[in-house]
């Protein structure tokens, strides 16, 4: 009853399929299989799987759980230690949401609940790229892609409990209505991206473009009707997608006077605005790559040249005419670096479009040796890594 | 030709209207977040204008600066927090003995009493010459230039406006800041007077 089903650029996964079992089934099923695999692996670095959801929680993780159970605070922290000043207005209400709605239901702690949904929100993200990925390379294999993305050593920060998955499988499924314009949906599903993480809010542009476009044309040829029908059929797609991040801020301003509080507390983490291209420079020429101590801190030079590969990636995408994409990467890695180098790797290399087309770009070389190297390298690399963040290296932070 | 009471086109309509309302209502969170936050002084200064280096909350401010009130303030025997409420602007990061002024000019904001007459400010300059010329401001109003020796501690006795109660604006104008060095040389960081 298995037949071998190749769909992969020229052959570069065949998995068996069951005539029973339509595509997307065999897909989910694949999936569900690799993030088995994946938290056994984790549980074995972590020595049970009992120790798992302690071993993965440092950092912001503290600040999701903490939202998650007690809500926002009216007012900075005013203990006289490390957080003097800080507050979680920072972390953007689904994910916290999503914990405490699941621990809920589910009865569970907030730490399991926040591994549940970041690991189920993974999920979703895998499938969702793989529509994605076909319409925008129909060549491409959906099977291949999931693999990799769960092989891509950065993409461990999809199974820990931080809002990373849950903003990967959103801004996927935004990129996913768009490139089947749904604009309406990809409008709905950018709200509830943009009160996921601010940079959510860059996809507004992506959305508003071919509306400006239309009627840019329109009044080209004179046709003010067609313009202004154009600009009527964009108030909605344009006023719904940034809706989430501006209830936030109204709940902000409600809640602490400041509506834009979830900025101005970056100053308490010493990340202030300033100019990215100088900032990315004198990153680069730190030349801290073999002198940093990853225990301690984090290489400058490290996350400047992981920001260059993700801004090349961003150029390639340019090339290909994925303007939103272009826009909503690129744009995603220079906003935070105008804040400060910090975690600049991270928001770079979990950054889902980064992921999608670092795969497409692999696929596009049509090796399968280059495939299975890849994933070779990268499986060990991740867990690796993943060993040395259960060790609290603050590198990875 | 469709009519405006055709279901399609009134759907567009409101559709439309739903998304007007929706921006003005956006824009109306945005100017009320920029234009009037509803915080305090000292939220403000440190978050928002980022003129101050550090915060602490209003209470915390009040009862810090009620506590030195009266008292010999040194700098370095302070929380840092505290510490960092009092540096108003103008100076390195805090060490163990004390802080650096960075820059042309450092300013205090230090609790005084009501009828206080006289100020001392204790410190070290530093210079490459042999003295380092500092002007000092109380409350905006010139007190006098000093020329300080370097790498010594000096005091400086400085009469307090009359009149001043609350906080007092202590500035330092330093004529050629330079920044001392383990090796010597010159480097970018620290400054030329230290509290």
């Amino acid at each position: 009853m298995w037949r071998w089903h190749n769909s992969g650029r020229n052959g570069t996964v065949a998995v068996p399929r069951a005539a029973w079992l339509t595509e997307s089934q065999l897909l989910a099923l694949l999936i569900a299989g690799l993030l088995l695999i994946r938290l056994a692996l984790y549980g074995w670095l972590a020595g049970g799987v009992a120790a798992l959801p302690t071993a993965l929680c440092h950092w912001d993780c503290d600040w999701y759980r903490g939202v998650a159970v007690d809500g926002y605070a009216r007012h900075p922290k005013t203990a006289l230690d490390a957080t003097f000043g800080q507050a979680s207005w920072a972390f953007f209400p689904v994910y916290p949401g999503l914990i405490a709605g699941t621990a809920r239901v589910l009865g569970v702690s907030a730490l399991v609940a926040a591994i549940g949904v970041a690991n189920a929100a993974l999920c979703v993200f895998a499938f969702i790229a793989t529509k994605y990925l076909r319409l925008v390379s129909p060549a491409a294999s959906g099977p291949a892609l999931a693999i990799f993305l769960f092989a891509f050593p950065y993409s461990f920060f999809l199974s820990l409990p931080y809002s990373e998955s849950v903003y990967a499988a959103l801004a996927m499924a935004a990129f996913w209505c768009l490139a089947s314009r749904r604009t309406l949906a990809a409008s709905g599903v950018a709200a509830v991206l943009s009160a996921t993480r601010v940079t959510g809010v860059l996809l507004t542009p992506a959305i508003a473009w071919p509306y400006l476009l239309a009627m840019w044309r329109a009044l080209r040829r004179g046709d003010r009707g067609a313009a202004g029908n154009a600009f009527a059929a964009a108030l909605l797609p344009v006023g719904l997608a940034p809706l989430g991040l501006f209830l936030f801020m109204l709940y902000l301003y409600i809640h602490t006077g400041d509506g834009l509080a979830f900025l101005h507390i970056q100053r308490a983490w010493n990340r202030a605005g300033g100019d990215p291209i100088m900032a990315l420079w004198q990153g680069l020429t730190q030349f801290d790559l073999f002198s940093f101590k990853p225990r301690a801190g984090e290489s400058q030079t490290l996350n400047v040249l992981c920001a260059v590969a993700g801004l090349s990636l961003s150029a390639w995408l340019l090339v290909r005419r994925r303007y939103a994409e272009t826009w909503f990467l690129a744009l995603s890695i220079v906003i935070p670096a105008s804040h400060g180098l910090d975690s600049l790797a991270r928001y770079t290399l979990a950054q889902p479009l980064f992921m999608v087309f670092l795969f497409d770009a692999i696929a596009a070389a049509r090796s399968r040796l280059l495939f299975w190297g890849v994933i070779g390298l990268s499986v060990p690399l991740q867990l690796f890594l993943v060993r040395l963040w259960m060790q609290h290296y603050a590198f990875l932070h | 030709m469709p009519s405006c009471t055709d279901p399609a086109p009134r759907a567009a309509v409101l559709l439309a209207a739903l998304g007007l309302v929706l921006l003005l209502g956006e824009l109306g969170v945005l100017g009320l977040s920029l234009f009037h936050p509803r915080v305090d002084a000292y939220y403000r200064s440190y978050y928002i204008t980022g003129d101050r280096n550090c915060w602490l909350q209003d209470g915390q401010a009040k009862a810090a600066i009620t506590d030195l009130l009266a008292a010999r303030i040194e700098v370095a025997a302070l929380s840092p927090h505290v510490a960092c409420f009092l540096l108003d602007g103008g100076w390195s990061d805090m060490e163990k003995w004390g802080v650096w002024s960075d820059g042309r000019v450092a300013s205090l904001e230090l609790p005084v009493l009501a009828g206080s007459q006289r100020l001392e400010v204790t410190l070290i300059a530093f210079s490459p010459r042999d003295r380092q010329s500092v002007a000092v401001f109380l409350n905006g109003v010139a007190a006098g230039r000093y020329f300080v020796s370097s790498r010594q501690v000096s005091t400086l006795a400085l009469a307090v406006p009359p009149g001043a109660a609350g906080n007092l604006l202590v500035s330092f104008r330093i004529r050629h800041p330079a920044a001392p060095s383990f090796s010597g040389r010159l480097t970018t960081n620290g400054g030329s007077v230290s509290a």
